[in-house]
């Protein structure tokens, strides 16, 4: 499975994103607001948990934050950069 | 069934008095110090009180907390509630003009808020619009951990009035995280957190907001309130305080601390699950009011009804 798949199956899981198959996840859509998977800001929460907790990725500050939250692929290279 | 808001547009951030009105009382503050603006609020809250459009945004709560009045009792505590609203927002102005207010706290508050920041977990402090809440935050002064306010600071000027006296939000003792800013200023509010530092935050009021909000039993009623501080506290296992500020006289305040919040780990995403840690705030709330019926300071029918 690649890292892609892994970040998309573990983000419908913990989230609960029940109506959501991982395989419909399109790389390049925003992760938040009413387009591409639809989470909210309080979702970012669990996201930043996840990415420490899942893939060993800690989001430092909040610039860092800010570009590894706008996609699947964006968030990828976040991860593959700091493992 | 569905919750409505009954009139929740009724809040604005706009004050009653114009921007040249506050000029002169920040004029005679530093002319003559915190009575003389008592005195000139007595006759301005006078006024005010006068006029029945600006009694109508008080009277649920009003009547919810002291029941069916007659006119002059309703003028009476209208008055009494604005006043003590008016003193508070002059010794906001006093503190950022002069300086000069003293917060204080029981030491086995004081004792409850060292215990939990040296957890080194962080804090969510989460309080309400009563008292002098923007003033309270200065009984954390002697703790040495960042801190930050999540405020909304308004299109109009209630919020900008201690902000005007200082140079620049530099000068102040603690970050301003804007909730409208992007990912609604999560990712600032988690850095806080990371770092051990005190997060504070109003959960009293939903600016209109659909989502994240659940309602909670509140004086016989229900209101909408946010979730997001129980969110946060349960995705990074942060405590919760529960406490308000009130004051106590002129240029004193006091923080009371009215409980602790522990919100467990993996809630999710369900708004509901965390109705119960919201009803623990509202029943804190519940407290306050019946201690300090005149220092709730929310000017709107914040009521739902249902259908």
């Amino acid at each position: 499975m690649s890292l892609k798949d892994k970040i998309k199956t573990t983000l419908v899981k913990e989230l609960d994103l029940i109506d959501i198959n991982p395989a419909e996840i399109n790389d390049e859509a925003p992760l938040f607001g009413d387009e591409g998977l639809g989470l909210d800001s309080l979702d970012a929460v669990e996201i930043v948990v996840l990415a420490q907790k899942f893939f060993n990725a800690e989001i430092e500050d909040i610039e860092e934050g800010k570009i590894a939250l706008q996609s699947i692929n964006s968030l990828a290279k976040f991860i593959e950069e700091k493992q | 069934m569905s919750m409505t808001p009954k009139d929740n547009t009724a809040w604005s951030s706009r004050s009653l008095a114009s921007a040249f009105a506050h000029k002169i009382f920040y004029y005679a503050i530093r002319i003559a110090g915190r009575g003389i603006a008592y005195f000139m609020l007595f006759f301005v809250v006078g006024f005010y009180t006068c006029i029945p459009k600006v009694r109508n945004r008080s009277r649920e709560y009003r009547t919810k907390r002291f029941g069916k009045r007659s006119l002059l009792g309703e003028l009476t505590d209208c008055f009494r509630l604005q006043m003590e609203f008016g003193k508070m927002l002059v010794d906001r102005a006093v503190m950022g003009i002069l300086g000069e207010f003293i917060m204080s706290a029981t030491e086995q508050d004081k004792q409850k808020l060292a215990d939990l920041i040296a957890q080194g977990r962080g804090l969510i402090l989460i309080t309400a619009h009563a008292g002098c809440w923007q003033l309270g935050i200065s009984v954390l002064d002697s703790f040495d951990v960042p801190k930050a306010v999540v405020m909304y600071k308004g299109d109009f000027d209630e919020d900008k009035q201690y902000f005007e006296h200082v140079e620049s939000t530099d000068e102040l003792p603690f970050t301003i995280i804007d909730p409208r800013s992007p990912m609604g200023g999560t990712l600032e509010m988690m850095d806080i957190l990371k770092k051990g530092g005190i997060l504070c935050v109003t959960g009293d009021r939903n600016f209109g907001s659909h989502k994240g909000i659940v309602d909670v039993n509140f004086m016989d009623g229900r209101i909408d309130i946010p979730i997001s501080a129980y969110k946060i506290a349960s995705a990074m296992q942060v405590p919760i305080v529960v406490a308000f500020s009130y004051r106590t006289g002129a240029g004193h305040g006091r923080i009371w601390i009215s409980r602790l919040i522990d919100v467990p780990e993996k809630m999710g995403r369900n708004t509901e699950a965390y109705r119960p840690y919201a009803q623990q705030f509202a029943d804190g709330m519940d407290d306050f009011v019946k201690a300090h019926p005149f220092q709730f300071y929310n000017f709107f029918n914040m009521w739902v009804d249902t259908e």
